[in-house]
């Protein structure tokens, strides 16, 4: 195993964080305290997991809708990611954006887009701006298999290959765009072959191999900074619907099962304990520790007050 | 002082920034060896590069939304849309990217992200190529809208935009590029927010901007012989509106029109006679609060038509008349 | 083709004649020789008949105008024709109605008026519906300072420009233009106003009238010349009255004012007798269902006379209150319209000066003024033969003999008096 343990136990740790904050989340939803919708990565945190641990600090993401699972891989905090889906003033947005605008610059994210593949322009820019200051340093695009068939993500991808900018594109390809499989969206069923028409690589692989995602984004990292785009596709599955208010009727039981005997996390549990580079123990301990985390996220953002009504108009213009 | 043209002075305004400061770069299409559509480029890419002066792909949400996420991370884009029609291509990375930003995220960025785009009709680009859709912008929080319509207030309005750190639309009219004006030599520039008066007048005041300023001022020689001085107040900046010049020259001269080649209905007018209803200028009324604008159409192709579907000095005059009916 | 109505030359030495009421309305259908108006000259009442049939399009002069005879008051013609133009060569042509004004009082019919118009008519202290409709009918600010001032002469015009004064500040007889005399006149006040020493004391200075003066000259000469008016004095022993109210303005919450008192008085005392709560109307009386008692105030500019509306309902606290603001804000000349309008009685209150009894002067179209004077003290005899002082509050109460015959005038005094004498009866 070429990966360090620290790295093993930073993987395994962080997957494990976001699959204890978004059943907590969800519950909390149903609770009644999560305004609006939320949107849950449950069976996906591989690919946000994987990839972010692989970069450095000064590399630039920008998220999904759903991709919790990427800020906890790039850093972010527990305590203020939970608080910003209460809505509270200690949020990373302040309350202003919830569960689907978290934001935080000084982890390098550029924040998650609500619109599919509204994201992936501005993350074109921020290569660009990367590659224009000569920073050594790459920005990762993530959006799902819908965001695919945007225009937003044609002209993006065209634009990065025709400029050679140090930018990854990430498609985390979870089979549906909400409740649309992949086969009623696109007559292509590799989507890694989009790539061909932008002129870039593109690679295709298991969603839900947390090991080979890891691997796989270190070198794909050196190779976009010299040699330009690179389209990722990381096949997965999305446990729960696209969001609370789905009913799932669109897809059934038995699928949902099959995936589930490939969860991310059962998969790299059982390799860590097969190889014998972690005991049982241990990795409970990990697990007993996301656990505590995500309580005490939880408390803290139910102890956070809500921001003043008075601040409402704040931060719509520079003064 | 010197003449240049409307044109030249955004081309200074841009150069001169982009000297004093690396971190400007221009994208947008055919504005490098070709100049840009209407010129307004012509010499930059010899002098700055194609590092700095880019070419783009024609994507126009790609290109706007590239802006913004260079804007995001440290850089001071200016981004050319070439006819503001095409401002539709990008209206997400417009509306609910750029001028959403700064807010949705708490405060964490700053948009310093210029989209400048030729705007209006007059030169038969017809119904796709040629309107004024500022009223769409001024309606959404978060972005800041421009519309000079001298050289001098272009090159001014243009630095502000420039070194501001919020995204900002500036509409440039087309048939106003080849318009020669005084220019000062130096640096200036000009606030946003405030409107300017000129032509001092107390019986009317006609509250316009762009290409309709000239049209207006004619119109008011056109009414001085009739005993009626009318006061021309051009906005330049719409959002934000210079909400107390409006209000002290509607109070002054107790008869207001509002003239606009953007259509009529739903137009930034309708906004500028509501402030002044709801201000103490109303107590001040002698007549109705009108507008002559643009018709409620598309543009035609055809040169007359197209000339009478938006306010020439006649009908402003006339419209001045029957404010005393 | 429009055919005009005109005020009639109904006699020999007629001038001008008074529309009393329209009959019809804009837009009512009228046959030639049905009655349209009822106009009153100096001598005799009489209706005005149609002279055509059609739709009555248009009415140039309201209820209540003096209008010269011969003088155009209405037009008659089809359904949706618009009345001819009035032919000026000024920039005033014929107006198209303005957005109509938020009505007021119910018993005034909302005028259209731009909104600096009625600035204007508030700031002179002038009701705007006594102002003449123009052509088409709506009022614009420059026919409110017409009414003010006519257009001065070219000769004044030129004088009181090369002088820096404005000519539709100079004062002179209402419906005249500015003579070369005004301008002199305001030229030489304002030089005594800047330098009173350069006055010259021995010779004659006019001093012309402010605008609600010189239409304050007009009613008054009006109504005294046309009511036959007979003023009762009474004496009232306010004594307890005035232990009152130092008791009430000794709690230090509320500050009433002896007149406060006598309006209150006087509002019940309507209410007992409506006859002097009511208006003339040619042969018969209108009771009025309201008291809305009219409170003279002296102004830098002349008398202005704010209505309390509702006087009968109103507790002493509120009606002290509201006559404060309204006499404040009479002094500071931000009245509004309507506040001087809807009168039904008036009080007068000279007692300040030490005036006794006088003769007010009514308010038409009222038909009846109370005057009260300063209270005096008298040596009487109280019960035990000893003498005592009282406080006694000289009523003086003009009315108009066609309205109430000297027993009705006499119950109302007696009433008002009767209150005062018993001031917890006042306040039920």
């Amino acid at each position: 195993m070429r990966i360090p343990k620290e790295k093993l136990a930073e993987l395994y740790l962080k997957m494990v964080q976001t699959r204890r904050f978004e059943e907590t989340a969800a519950r909390l939803f149903t609770e009644g305290k999560v305004h609006g919708t939320a949107h849950f990565c449950i069976g996906e945190e591989a690919t946000g997991v994987g990839v972010c641990c692989a970069l450095a600090k000064e590399d630039l993401i920008g998220q999904t809708h759903r991709g919790h699972n990427q800020a906890i891989g790039k850093g972010m905090s527990l305590d203020r990611m939970m608080a910003e889906f209460l809505g509270k003033e200690s949020g990373y947005c302040h309350g202003r954006g919830g569960c689907m605008h978290i934001a935080d610059s000084g982890s390098g994210s550029l924040g998650a887009n609500g619109i599919v593949a509204g994201g992936i322009p501005i993350a074109v820019g921020a290569a660009f701006s990367q590659k224009y200051r000569g920073v050594d340093a790459i920005t990762v695009s993530f959006f799902g298999d819908g965001a695919t068939n945007e225009g937003a993500f044609h002209e993006a991808l065209n634009l990065a290959a025709v400029w050679k900018l140090p930018i990854l594109f990430v498609c985390t390809n979870n089979q549906y765009a909400m409740s649309t499989p992949l086969k009623a969206q696109t007559a292509i069923t590799d989507l890694s072959q989009r790539a061909i028409s932008y002129g870039i690589r593109g690679l295709a692989m298991d969603g839900n191999d947390i090991v080979a995602i890891y691997e796989t984004t270190l070198e794909a990292k050196e190779y976009v900074k010299r040699q330009g785009p690179m389209l990722l596709v990381l096949n997965t599955y999305r446990y729960m619907g696209h969001s609370k208010s789905d009913p799932q009727n669109y897809r059934t039981k038995e699928e949902v099962e099959a995936w589930k005997q490939r969860d991310p996390i059962h998969l790299f549990r059982n390799m860590l304990l097969k190889k014998g580079l972690f005991p049982a123990a241990e990795l409970d301990a990990f697990d007993e520790e996301a656990a505590h985390a995500v309580a005490h996220a939880v408390e803290f953002a139910e102890a956070s007050p809500e921001p003043r009504v008075e601040d409402a108009l704040r931060d719509i213009y520079s003064e | 002082m010197r003449e240049i043209t409307y044109a030249e002075a955004i081309r200074e305004a841009l150069s001169e920034e982009m000297r004093k400061n690396d971190s400007v770069v221009f994208l947008g299409e055919d504005i490098g060896v070709y100049g840009g559509a209407f010129g307004v480029s012509k010499g930059m890419f010899a002098e700055f590069g194609p590092e700095r002066i880019r070419d783009t792909p024609m994507s126009e949400g790609a290109i706007v939304g590239c802006g913004l996420g260079a804007a995001m991370t440290g850089l001071r884009p200016v981004v050319e849309i070439m006819f503001s029609d095409f401002v539709t291509v990008a209206m997400d990375q417009i509306v609910n990217q750029a001028a959403k930003a700064r807010y949705q995220y708490g405060g964490q960025f700053k948009v310093p992200l210029v989209i400048r785009a030729p705007s209006g009709s007059g030169t038969g680009a017809a119904e796709q190529h040629s309107q004024s859709l500022e009223a769409w912008f001024v309606h959404t929080p978060g972005i800041r809208v421009i519309a000079p319509s001298t050289p001098r207030d272009a090159k001014g309005l243009l630095k502000t935009a420039m070194r501001g750190d919020d995204p900002v639309l500036f509409l440039e009219q087309k048939l106003l590029y080849r318009m020669k004006g005084e220019v000062p030599e130096g640096e200036y520039t000009i606030p946003f927010g405030r409107a300017e008066i000129r032509r001092e007048g107390k019986d009317v005041s006609l509250i316009t901007y762009g290409r309709m300023v000239a049209r207006c001022l004619e119109a008011a020689e056109e009414v001085k012989a009739e005993g009626i001085e009318a006061e021309v107040l051009d906005l330049r900046s719409l959002a934000p509106l210079d909400r107390h010049s409006i209000i002290s020259s509607a109070k002054k001269c107790g008869r207001v029109l509002i003239v606009h080649e953007a259509c009529l209905t739903g137009g930034v007018g309708g906004e500028i006679a509501a402030i002044i209803a709801d201000s103490e200028a109303f107590f001040y009324l002698d007549a109705p609060i009108r507008r002559c604008c643009g018709s409620d159409s598309p543009i035609p192709y055809n040169r007359t038509l197209e000339a009478s579907v938006v306010p020439e000095a006649g009908t402003i005059a006339e419209a001045i008349r029957r404010l005393y009916e | 083709m429009a055919t005009k109505v005109i005020m009639p030359k109904a006699g020999m030495a007629m001038e001008e004649g008074l529309i009393v009421s329209w009959l019809k309305k804009p837009g009512d259908p009228v046959k030639r020789g049905e009655p349209i108006a009822e106009i009153e000259t100096d001598k005799v009442a009489m209706e005005l008949e149609a002279e055509e049939s059609g739709i009555l399009i248009a009415i140039l002069r309201g209820a209540g105008e003096h209008v010269a005879v011969t003088e155009t008051i209405a037009w008659i013609g089809e359904a949706g024709e618009e009345p001819p133009a009035s032919g000026t060569t000024s920039r005033h042509a014929p107006a198209t109605p303005a957005v109509p004004a938020t009505p007021a009082v119910p018993a005034t019919p909302a005028v259209p008026a731009t909104p600096a118009a009625r600035r204007l008519a508030a700031e002179a202290g002038i009701a705007i519906d006594t102002l003449p409709l123009p052509r088409g009918g709506a009022i614009h600010a420059e026919d409110v300072r017409k009414h003010i001032r006519k257009d001065a002469s070219p000769l004044a015009s030129r004088l009181a420009e090369a002088a820096g004064i404005d000519p539709s500040t100079l004062a002179g007889a209402v419906g005249q233009r500015a003579r070369k005399s005004d301008v002199q006149a305001a030229i030489d006040a304002r030089r005594i106003a800047e330098d009173p020493a350069s006055g010259q004391p021995t010779e004659d200075r006019r001093v012309p009238f402010s605008a609600i003066q010189r239409i304050s000259a007009e009613r008054l000469s009006r109504s005294s010349s046309e009511i036959p008016s007979v003023t009762i004095f009474a004496m009232a022993d306010a004594t307890e009255l005035l232990e009152a109210r130092e008791a009430i303005n000794a709690a230090g919450t509320h500050r009433i004012s002896v007149n406060d008192l006598a309006v209150m008085a006087c509002a019940k005392a309507l209410v007992a007798n409506p006859r002097a709560n009511s208006i003339l109307d040619g042969d018969g009386l209108v009771l009025k269902g309201r008291v809305n008692i009219g409170i003279a105030v002296a102004t830098e500019a002349g008398l202005l006379v704010p209505t309390l509306k509702d006087a009968d309902k109103l507790s002493l606290a509120d009606l002290s209150r509201r006559s404060k603001d309204l006499a404040d804000r009479a002094r500071a000349r931000r009245l509004r319209p309507e506040e001087l309008e809807g009168g039904t009685f008036t009080v007068s209150n000279i007692g300040m000066y030490g005036v006794s009894h006088f003769t007010p002067i009514i308010n038409q179209p009222q038909v009846g003024i109370l005057g009260v004077g300063g209270a005096e003290d008298r040596l009487a005899l109280g019960a035990a033969g000893t003498p005592v002082v009282r406080k006694i509050l000289p009523l003086s109460f003009t009315f108009d003999h066609r309205a109430l015959d000297g027993i009705e005038a006499s119950a109302f005094v007696k009433s008002v008096k009767d209150l005062i004498e018993r001031p917890l009866l006042i306040l039920i």
